[in-house]
């Protein structure tokens, strides 16, 4: 790459010899003058800037040249530490996970998970009592897990088994999060262990939770007590190395579900805002057919979103934009319709876990930003989706 | 149906708190007090059942200081019919509150426990559903619809992102939520009834329940304002600031 570049018309004029008449060149004098610019050798860079195991270039539009700094990528891979064991954990602190809804942790879950992880320390263990064996709960620094059975939801009879969990792991804290089904097993356990319980904590650190109150105008803090529970989206999740999740045997009976929920009616996933929605579908300049989107947006239960073009031209409600000037979004999946993905878009979508991307161009930004992308018209990808769907209905 | 509605006194919700210099809590002397408006929903709900025939009496309970009466007197101007002040001075932490009320309700036998969802003071939520516990009974909380049939009780919830219906075998606890009812402003003429309705007072101690706070708030302060930020004058300072004070680098 830093062979020196040879211009041919100065390296001829270096050879020249001074003569009347004719022109006469000496080939064997001493090499020519050296230019300035490194010569490139294309298929070197390209071979730098293949992402590892996934057989694509990495591109960088920061970069005039489109081209990324090549990245360190089976070696710094190779040198992270992979878990971090804590053998005999000083104390433990047990953190009760919500009935699991999309067969992982979520959000809130990893946040108490976190919580619990600011609680222990380096010395303290975190076990999780969740209902299905989940890989996640390593990285989301657990460092036991109990598995409880599935199917079990309504928080009288999980307080029951809960507190007999208690009684045998004698951990110095309970985190739950503070959700319709943490906060109320919380209230439960803390009648049944009688204890107080700390609502809502929104710092947490072992040298004192801080909760807000009355209308959030005056910070409460407090030694962490037993039992704590967490509010959403206040604490940052686990975030630094793995944990490794050893299951552990406890001996608990599991009394069998008294209630099983019978019928959840999501809300309307088209009313809802697009702030709060956890899966958006969204229309670009690359598509003209948006009664096709609506019926899309329909059968996918997705919330409609636009890009700012669409709503400039006034197809689309101006509630409805995504990106800078309209709404950031907080959604888990993000689906682009015919969008490129300016700088002003991609930064509302820049919290957004999953992208999936269709549009015709394979260079567009969004396809760049997406984990998953379609490379085809929008327009012909639309009653495509909704054939699929319409066929697994029929199937089911 | 006799049903039991506990309110609190809680500094009035349009008064700006402010907090005790030495961090001990909030200023309460010469601030207005009032009930807490979740409470006054629970009230209101109880009184519409007894206009609606359905419900027989309303009993109305308040746990804090001698203050709390006048509390009280204001769930009898809304339509209760009589009053129980259990005194008890100084913060009563909601397990111990939810004792109390477990044997008040023992000692009365309601079908029906309304509460506030949550108190606008120390915003817990959590008396409702430990009453409901201690005394394993349904609970129905966040309730924005209630409908009362033969026996139980259809209570539409609030959840995360939804309605939730819920069907409870009275006796049951329902604390409400703010779409539950616009509560309504007690009239004069029912002022002054409200101060010959009977009011009995009780004592924490006589019904077995040891009020003292458990959980020790070591502070109480107000949020950290977000301050302005430093203005760098070069990329070598702001560098330097990134190593040294933020230490990102």
């Amino acid at each position: 790459m830093t062979r020196p570049r040879i211009d041919p018309r100065q390296a001829r004029e270096a050879h020249r010899v001074i003569s009347v008449g004719r022109s006469r060149f000496d080939l064997a004098a001493k090499p020519v003058g050296v230019s300035r610019r490194p010569r490139r050798d294309p298929r070197r860079e390209r071979a730098e800037l293949m992402v590892a195991d996934a057989g694509r270039m990495r591109l960088d539009r920061a970069r005039p040249s489109g081209m990324a700094q090549p990245l360190p990528q089976r070696e710094a891979a190779a040198a992270a530490p992979s878990v971090r064991i804590i053998e005999n954990p000083v104390f433990l602190v047990l953190v009760i996970a919500d009935p699991i809804e999309n067969g992982t942790l979520s959000a809130v879950d990893r946040q108490a998970l976190g919580a619990a992880r600011a609680l222990a320390g380096g010395e303290g263990g975190v076990v999780l009592c969740a209902e299905a064996l989940t890989e996640v709960a390593g990285r989301a620094g657990a460092d036991r897990l109990i598995t409880a059975p599935a199917g079990l939801s309504d928080p009288e009879t999980r307080a029951v088994a809960l507190e007999e969990l208690v009684g045998l792991l004698q951990p110095r804290h309970v985190i739950l999060p503070e959700t319709a089904d943490g906060g109320d097993l919380a209230r439960r356990l803390a009648v049944r262990l009688g204890e107080p319980l700390f609502a809502g904590a929104e710092q947490v650190s072992p040298r004192g939770l801080v909760r807000r109150v009355r209308g959030r105008q005056v910070d409460q803090r407090a030694m962490p007590p037993r039992i704590v529970t967490v509010e959403p989206d206040m604490v940052a999740p686990h975030s630094g190395i793995a944990h490794e999740a050893r299951p552990l045997e406890v001996d608990v009976r599991w009394p069998g579900a008294m209630v099983t929920p019978a019928e959840r009616i999501r809300p309307d996933a088209a009313s809802l805002s697009l702030a709060e929605a956890d899966f958006v579908a969204a229309v670009g300049n690359g598509i003209s057919d948006l009664e096709a989107f609506r019926s899309l947006v329909a059968a996918l239960g997705a919330t409609p979103g636009a890009s700012r073009m669409v709503c400039d031209a006034g197809l689309m409600p101006r509630a409805a934009q995504v990106g800078a000037s309209g709404t950031v979004l907080s959604a888990d999946c993000y689906l682009a319709l015919g969008i490129a993905g300016a700088p002003q878009h991609l930064q509302g979508i820049a919290g957004c876990r999953h992208v999936v991307a269709v549009n015709t161009d394979l260079h567009a930004a969004m396809i760049e930003r997406a984990e998953l992308a379609i490379v085809a018209d929008a327009q012909a990808v639309m009653p495509a989706i909704l054939r699929l769907l319409a066929e697994e209905e029929r199937q089911a | 149906m006799k049903i039991l509605v506990p309110v609190k006194r809680v500094i009035d919700y349009n008064v700006k708190v402010r907090v005790k210099a030495d961090g001990s809590g909030v200023e309460t002397a010469n601030v207005k007090m009032s009930m807490n408006p979740f409470d006054e929903i629970a009230v209101e709900e109880a009184v519409r059942l007894k206009e609606a025939g359905t419900a027989t009496e309303i009993v109305a309970v308040s746990i804090g200081p001698a203050q709390a009466q006048d509390t009280i007197r204001t769930a009898l101007a809304m339509g209760a019919d009589r009053g129980i002040l259990v005194q008890a001075d100084g913060p009563v932490e909601p397990l111990a509150v939810a004792k109390i009320l477990k044997a008040i309700v023992e000692a009365e036998k309601p079908d029906l426990v309304f509460l506030g969802k949550q108190a606008i003071d120390d915003d817990a939520n959590q008396t409702g559903q430990m009453l409901a516990a201690l005394l394993g009974w349904p609970q129905g909380t966040f309730a924005a619809k209630l409908e009362l049939a033969d026996g139980s009780a259809t209570v539409t919830r609030e959840v995360d992102g939804g309605l939730q219906t819920v069907k409870l075998r009275l006796p049951a606890i329902v604390t409400t939520e703010l779409g539950l009812n616009q509560p309504r402003y007690a009239s004069l003429p029912s002022i002054m009834k409200a101060k010959k309705k009977p009011l009995e007072t009780k004592n924490a101690a006589d019904l077995g329940v040891d009020v003292t706070p458990r959980l020790e708030i070591i502070e109480t302060r107000e949020p950290s304002r977000r301050t302005a930020g430093v203005r760098v004058g070069s990329v070598g300072e702001l560098v330097d600031k990134l190593k040294s004070e933020a230490g990102v680098l």
